[in-house]
């Protein structure tokens, strides 16, 4: 049991850094502008993270599966450290990072160093959402703007009652994203443990049974929670007073925008929903929530007639794109070498 | 939830209340200098009396606006200037209630070929304090509409300018009036009288610049 929380604390420490980045990217703008109190928020988001990553994991973690399926604990280890040191690493020198990004390198550092083939099919497939991701969340941004001002303007509501709704928005919307963040995102947590966990299925009364799987999720979900609580709001206050300056509206726009794109792409419902209707499906991947919130945001600078536009951020994503697997599979490479031939464990079986 | 959607209908209520507070002390300001002008003094001390109770009410009613803003944590956005927006109109009921107290302390003799020109600076500076407040309620309601009153502003405060020049030119060409001490005081009274629409236009200035950072 011991050695299995050892293996698992890479990806623990993984989960714990993407509750204390993260959330920051659904109730940051809220809870700086003090529509929302932090402890809220932070109950909010840890519950429906929870919900989302057991309840909705399972579909961008089974591509990440496709992709690599580590099949020894001591490889799932490195590859999800690596990913974190990665993370850790490029937050330090102040490039935009992914979480999705380092875990994707991680793993096809260890699909190299285990000599298994890596299909470009599904690279191909992951690395398109990258850039679809931001995009998709750019034109969500640009039409919700329209329609909330639109709104806006022929609801005459009072400030004092715009307040309220805004602040309701909010929360529910803060939920949505939670949830949407723990099912898209505990891909990257828990996803490599997936095919060498030990966990067993577990039937509780014969009523309901929780699968090791999920039960692996929930585990990642309690580590970005505690994330949450313990980190994120500085994280908070770094997002909602440096990056952007929104206004209420814009940030629950931003919120909506980015939390609807890491939906799309975690939904198993809809992916059959979508299938059976004999329409074109949205792959299932891990998604990065702080470039989606970076595409948002330029998508409500775009439909405020460009003004205040940074293109220099888009410039910096693009290299993010390239730089973080690329050093996140070397480190898994060199890292996978040392734990097989130093540490004398087994990566890969 | 229910509790707090009730506190926003009262929040609401004491802000159309404190505007219909002010937009009164430009109405009740009007009709004493009416009756001043009419040699009515004693009505004219009735309004006098009638000011005084609404400044303290509206006092009473912009203290708990801002109570309640800071307490429960509304509009933090925008709290600031919501704040500063009751406070300037604060400053403004004062300039009125101040400019009416003078002609009761004072007890200025105007002349009457003069009269009528104080009896228009008067209603041009109501005018400009009803389309303020107007502009103010269109700003917690509907921000597309208060550059409309805004520009009424505007309009009354220059028109009320010219009536306060040409009350001004009159005073010191006239021989009608005697002693340079009764010119400076009829001076001063116009210029006191016309205060009140340069604060309400100074309000209107910064109600403009607070609409743009309404803008979602």
């Amino acid at each position: 049991m011991l050695s299995i929380l050892f293996f698992l604390s890479s990806g623990l420490f993984l989960g714990w850094s993407l509750g204390a980045n993260d959330a920051a990217n659904v109730f940051g703008t809220a809870v700086t502008s003090r529509m929302i109190k932090f402890k809220t928020a932070a109950i909010i988001c840890s519950i429906f993270v929870i919900i989302g990553a057991v309840a909705g994991g399972a579909g961008a973690a089974s591509t990440l599966g496709e992709l690599g399926s580590i099949n020894a604990l001591a490889g799932a280890f490195i590859v999800a450290l690596s990913a974190a040191l990665t993370v850790l690493f490029m937050t330090r020198a102040m490039l935009p990072v992914s979480t999705s990004q380092s875990i994707v390198g991680g793993i096809i550092g260890w699909n190299f160093f285990a000599g298994v083939h890596t299909d470009a099919g599904v690279f191909t497939k992951i690395a398109a959402t990258w850039v679809i991701c931001p995009v998709l969340a750019m034109v969500f941004a640009f039409v919700l703007f329209f329609i909330a001002k639109v709104y806006v303007k022929n609801s005459k509501l009072h400030l004092f009652r715009q307040d309220s709704r805004t602040r309701i928005g909010l929360i529910v919307i803060g939920a949505f994203g939670s949830y949407s963040l723990g099912a898209n995102n505990i891909a990257n947590v828990m996803g490599v443990f997936v095919p060498s966990s030990p966990l067993k299925d577990l039937s509780i009364e014969g009523l309901l049974t929780i699968t090791g799987t999920q039960q692996l999720f929930f585990i990642g979900g309690v580590a970005i929670a505690v994330g949450v609580f313990t980190y994120s709001r500085r994280v908070m206050e770094m997002v909602g007073n440096n990056i952007f300056t929104l206004s209420p509206i814009s940030a629950l726009i931003v919120v909506m925008s980015a939390s609807m794109v890491l939906f799309l792409f975690a939904s198993k419902g809809l992916y059959d929903l979508l299938q059976s209707a004999g329409l074109p499906t949205i792959p299932l991947v891990p998604v990065s929530s702080s470039q989606a919130v970076v595409g948002a945001v330029i998508g409500i600078g775009l439909a405020k007639g460009g003004r205040n536009l940074h293109l220099g951020v888009v410039g910096r994503i693009s290299m993010g794109w390239v730089l973080t697997p690329v050093i996140s599979a070397l480190l898994t490479f060199i890292s996978l070498y040392f734990m097989q031939n130093v540490f004398m464990n087994t990566v890969y079986q | 939830m229910i509790k707090a959607l009730g506190r926003i209908a009262k929040m609401e209520g004491d802000v159309k209340s404190y505007l219909y507070h002010v937009q009164r002390s430009a109405l009740i300001f009007d009709e004493a200098i009416r009756e001043y002008m009419n040699d009515d003094i004693a009505r004219f001390d009735i309004r006098l009396d009638e000011i005084g109770k609404l400044t303290t009410e509206a006092d009473r009613l912009r203290r708990k606006v801002r109570d309640k803003l800071y307490q429960h944590m509304l509009i933090p956005e925008v709290r600031g200037d919501v704040w500063e927006i009751l406070e300037s109109l604060d400053k403004l009921i004062d300039v009125t209630k101040k400019s009416l107290e003078n002609y009761s302390f004072e007890k200025p003799k105007i002349p009457d070929f003069i009269k009528a020109d104080f009896m228009n600076l008067s209603e041009y500076t109501a005018k400009t304090v009803e389309e303020l407040v107007n502009a103010v309620s269109a700003y917690f309601t509907n921000i597309t509409i208060v550059t409309d009153f805004s520009n009424k502003v505007r309009f009354f405060e220059n028109e009320a300018d010219k009536v306060e020049d040409t009350i001004k030119k009159i005073v010191f060409a006239t021989d009608k009036i005697e002693t340079l001490a009764e010119r400076i005081q009829l001076r001063y009274f116009a210029e006191k009288m016309a205060l009140i629409s340069d604060v309400a236009e100074s309000v209107c200035e910064k109600l403009s610049v607070f609409v743009i950072k309404r803008e979602i």
